[in-house]
């Protein structure tokens, strides 16, 4: 596993290489028409421990752009966004028990949902590439820099 | 234009549960985070650190780090000092406790206590702006600057970029032995922009760059000054 | 078992609410609830091997009370040698009481103290029967 990885302060924030990443915070790693999506590094870490991870079910049909869930944490609670459109077709069902995963692995044990895409061919225009991805993660890791590693 | 990080200062406050000092220490410690100097300091979790936080290890490793302790036990003190390196200031809580003063509340602090909170703190924002001060003074950084200008945000990047999401360094011979110096070659990029000057100019601007990313044990300035420089020329040349 | 006294060792990690709740919750504990059957100690203290806060760790029973997964006040006191009698983490009394949400580290607010007492409660539970019981 490989990661484009940007320093603050003590913290190093990851951008797993071979994704795809889609602007309000999640990835997708696609596997023919299936996509596993997460949350990203960035994400989690500026946001706090996970407490409650509350997702769609699978059979839910979602669309780019839209809800699939929210998370809540010590600091904040925020609403997941697809990255894809199609129907969830797995959730991680680990989350309910560990919900720390996300913030632990996020590219990996901390994984959300399955998707099967059905269109992906349009959902690509509005995803970025890792390293399209990591220039856009420099610059909100700078602007947040005073939240990042805070609770008041 | 060749940039340097920010200097930032770590703040590792003792947790002293069994005093009101050590409450004290973390309130006064938060204060400062989040509303003295909130640009310039980073806070280090103790528990963390001694348990192994590899992040927070290596941040007072590089950066200067000021300690709060709330006893004569000097536990913040003396862990990173074992785990890191040597603190740039040390305070002592009790150091600004009132003489015949005592006290109690070590849950929820009284007027007494959040007096003294309110004191310590002052004196941690202070010796924050001293250390920033004077490792900032040879970079032309002004921390007065407003920071959300383009200008400032592009040369105060405290992000490394250079993948490995280590910190960058050069290792130099000294000594006899490998010495790992944290920026080097960052610093010598900048350094090299000045245009010509002097070897003596040089070395002193290198090694007052150097010593704000790195600490350099007090005598051994001037053996440092011959290795960098002779690492600087070799770099400029294209040695490295 | 007569002399032995219960320690509450909360992390109190600085960086987030969950340790100063765990703080908190201690002192509900050792000051309110069972003041005189259980006490604290110093974490960095024993860690950094100050032989009073060693003996006092060895010869009484301790419960280890984290903010968060990361476990520090656990693992600083199994790398002593100790096993706390009981473990605990500020984070799981929240997912069973979402509710009682703490608003800050300074300040943990109404909701950090309503967790804090829930988790004084069950720890109080746990003094009592480490002092009739001792270790199961």
């Amino acid at each position: 596993m490989s990661y484009l990885e940007y320093k603050f302060d003590k913290f190093v924030f990851k951008a797993k290489k071979g994704l795809l990443y889609h602007e309000d915070g999640c990835w997708v790693e696609l596997d023919g028409e299936i996509a596993k999506v997460g949350i990203t590094d960035f994400l989690q870490t500026l946001n706090g421990d996970v407490a409650f991870v509350s997702l769609y079910a699978p059979n839910v049909s979602v669309k780019q752009g839209e809800c699939i869930g929210d998370i809540e944490t010590m600091k904040v609670s925020f609403e997941l966004t697809s990255p894809v459109t199609g129907k969830i077709i797995e959730k991680n069902n680990d989350l309910d028990e560990s919900p720390e995963l996300v913030n632990n692995e996020p590219y990996g044990a901390g994984w959300l949902l399955k998707i099967k895409t059905t269109n992906m061919e349009e959902d690509l225009k509005n995803l970025k590439s890792d390293e399209q991805y990591f220039e856009v993660m420099k610059k909100k890791v700078d602007e947040e820099s005073e939240k990042i590693g805070k609770e008041q | 234009m060749a940039d340097l990080p920010k200097v930032k200062v770590g703040i590792v406050s003792c947790s002293g549960e069994e005093i009101p000092e050590g409450t004290i220490s973390r309130i006064a410690t938060m204060k400062v985070l989040n509303k003295l100097r909130p640009q310039q300091t980073s806070t280090i979790c103790l528990p963390l650190f001694l348990a192994g936080g590899k992040e927070d290890r290596e941040f007072a490793r590089v950066y200067p780090t000021i300690t709060v302790d709330g006893c004569g036990k000097f536990c913040a003190k003396k862990a990173t000092e074992k785990y890191s390196g040597k603190v740039s200031a040390s305070i002592n809580v009790r150091d600004f406790v009132k003489e015949g003063e005592t006290l109690v509340n070590r849950r929820d602090l009284g007027q007494k206590e959040l007096e003294v909170a309110d004191r310590v703190a002052q004196e941690i924002a202070t010796q924050v702006d001293e250390i920033v001060r004077q490792r900032s003074e040879s970079i032309a950084f002004s921390q007065e600057e407003d920071v959300s200008s383009d200008e400032v945000s592009n040369a105060s990047g405290t992000g490394c970029s250079c993948g490995s999401g280590e910190i960058p360094y050069l290792e130099i011979y000294f000594d006899g032995k490998k010495v790992k110096l944290f920026y080097l070659k960052e610093i010598f990029d900048f350094v090299s922009q000045d245009g010509s000057k002097s070897d003596d100019d040089i070395a002193e601007r290198i090694l007052s760059l150097v010593r704000t990313y790195n600490v350099i044990d007090e005598g051994m300035e001037n053996a440092y000054r011959d290795a960098i420089v002779k690492e600087y020329h070799a770099y400029l040349g294209g040695g490295k | 078992m007569k002399d032995k006294k219960v320690l509450i060792i909360p992390c109190s990690g600085i960086g987030k609410s969950l340790g100063s709740v765990g703080r908190d919750a201690t002192y509900e504990v050792i000051e309110n609830l069972k003041p005189g059957k259980a006490d604290t100690v110093c974490l960095a203290l024993l860690t950094l091997g100050d032989e009073e806060a060693k003996q006092k760790v060895t010869s009484n029973y301790c419960i280890s009370l984290d903010g968060c997964p990361k476990k520090c006040a656990r693992k600083n006191i199994e790398a002593l040698g100790k096993e706390p009698e009981k473990s605990y983490r500020t984070i799981d009394f929240f997912k069973d009481n979402p509710g009682k949400k703490p608003q800050g580290i300074v300040d943990i607010g109404e909701g950090g103290r309503a967790l804090s007492k829930s988790i004084a409660k069950v720890i109080s539970e746990d003094v009592d029967d480490l002092l009739e019981n001792g270790r199961r």
